[in-house]
């Protein structure tokens, strides 16, 4: 099994709230706020099956934003993507944690394929939110173990 | 009730300021006989109604739905400067028009840290104000829950404290949301409790285990 994870607000798919949609086929607007594509590519990552890098992954994300904040995420098990028809293409990440980026994937996506991924999300996806001062430990500690450049502090402080 | 119930000491400024300045006035003890009977008609009409189910016991005087951000005492809408929360309103309001990102600044994020930079204290309580009365877009709202908490230091805590719990106890679960996270970034073990509270009324599953994850930090803090 191999789990992925996408950046996103949790409160944009509380399932209680998504369910009368579900039940009638469709599916809430509010998800696809969080699923914005550049050239049909949308980021995700691999997370191990036991889970063990998601905090670092969700840090690695984190970094990406203005300041170190609360980080909401959605898993869900890549096994879902071949029903979709959706492929998957192993792109290197960007950030600021070198050793993570090997984990970085990017879903190929067209309108359809969108949809019927913001359903599967819905159905299958587990959401949850790495709080900000969890973060700013995980940020420390891997500056501290070499993950993190020193530069990393600056936004740790909001700066 | 004592005689000094109606006496003049008792009256209002208000009142004083009619009476001096009509000329018709009545008689003082004409007008304390009429105030018993009314005060007195009242209360068997109140009780009535009560004891019927007509009216609900505790309704607030100006029919005003308070269940969001209940005001916590008078003393907080007391000395909230009109201009700064007219203010606060237009500033609600234009976030209403945004899109939020977590880690990222908005328009909103940066004019709310500019109003709470300028005014700390009285831009705080002009928010309260503003969400007793019902109003603002619950996104914006939550929004504006996580940036409060982490806004200013001790002597603007009882504030941001106060703004963050009444957020625990909103009907929308994205407000409750911001306000979990407000107490999250405040990361202060005192919390604790307030949170546990908060578990046992919450149905959103998420919430519930986001509680549980912010208390178990704290939990492991105390």
């Amino acid at each position: 099994m191999v789990l992925l994870l996408r950046k996103i607000k949790q409160h944009r798919w509380y399932k209680e709230l998504a369910k009368p949609f579900l039940e009638a086929d469709d599916i809430p607007a509010d998800p696809f706020g969080d699923l914005q594509t550049t050239e049909n590519l949308l980021s995700v990552w691999e997370v191990h099956e036991d889970r063990s890098n998601l905090v670092r992954v969700v840090r690695a994300v984190a970094m990406g934003g203005q300041r170190i904040d609360h980080t909401g995420y959605i898993l869900f098990d890549s096994v879902h993507l071949d029903a979709a028809g959706i492929e998957l293409q192993q792109n290197e990440g960007r950030s600021d944690d070198k050793g993570a980026n090997g984990w970085h994937r990017d879903l190929v996506l067209s309108g359809k394929k969108l949809l019927a991924l913001a359903k599967l999300l819905l159905e299958h996806g587990e959401t949850g939110t790495i709080t900000k001062p969890e973060l700013v430990d995980a940020v420390e500690e891997g500056i501290r173990s070499g993950e993190l450049p020193e530069s990393c502090r600056k936004k740790r402080s909001g700066g | 009730m004592s005689n000094t119930d109606f006496n003049e000491t008792a009256l209002s400024p208000g009142d004083k300021a009619i009476q001096a300045e009509s000329s018709t006035a009545l008689p003082q003890d004409t007008i304390e006989t009429s105030r018993r009977r009314a005060k007195w008609l009242a209360a068997l009409v109140l009780g009535a109604a009560i004891s019927t189910g007509q009216v609900p016991p505790f309704t607030h005087p100006y029919g005003r739905r308070r269940e969001e951000f209940p005001a916590e005492s008078s003393t907080l809408a007391a000395g909230v400067d009109p201009v700064l929360l007219q203010n606060v309103k237009d500033l609600f309001e234009k976030g209403a028009s945004e899109f939020f990102h977590d880690g990222m600044d908005s328009n909103f994020s940066r004019s709310l840290l500019s109003l709470l930079g300028s005014r700390a204290a009285d831009a705080l309580s002009a928010i309260a104000e503003y969400l007793s009365g019902n109003e603002g877009n619950p996104e914006v709202v939550s929004e504006a829950l996580r940036w409060v908490a982490e806004f200013g230091g001790p002597d603007t805590l009882p504030k941001r404290w106060s703004i963050l719990r009444r957020g625990l106890k909103s009907r929308f679960p994205v407000v409750r949301d911001g306000a979990i996270l407000g107490f999250a970034a405040l990361d202060d073990p005192r919390a604790h409790s307030l949170l546990l509270e908060a578990r046992e009324s919450e149905q959103i599953r998420e919430l519930q285990l986001l509680i549980e994850r912010v208390a178990a930090r704290l939990e492991h803090r105390r």
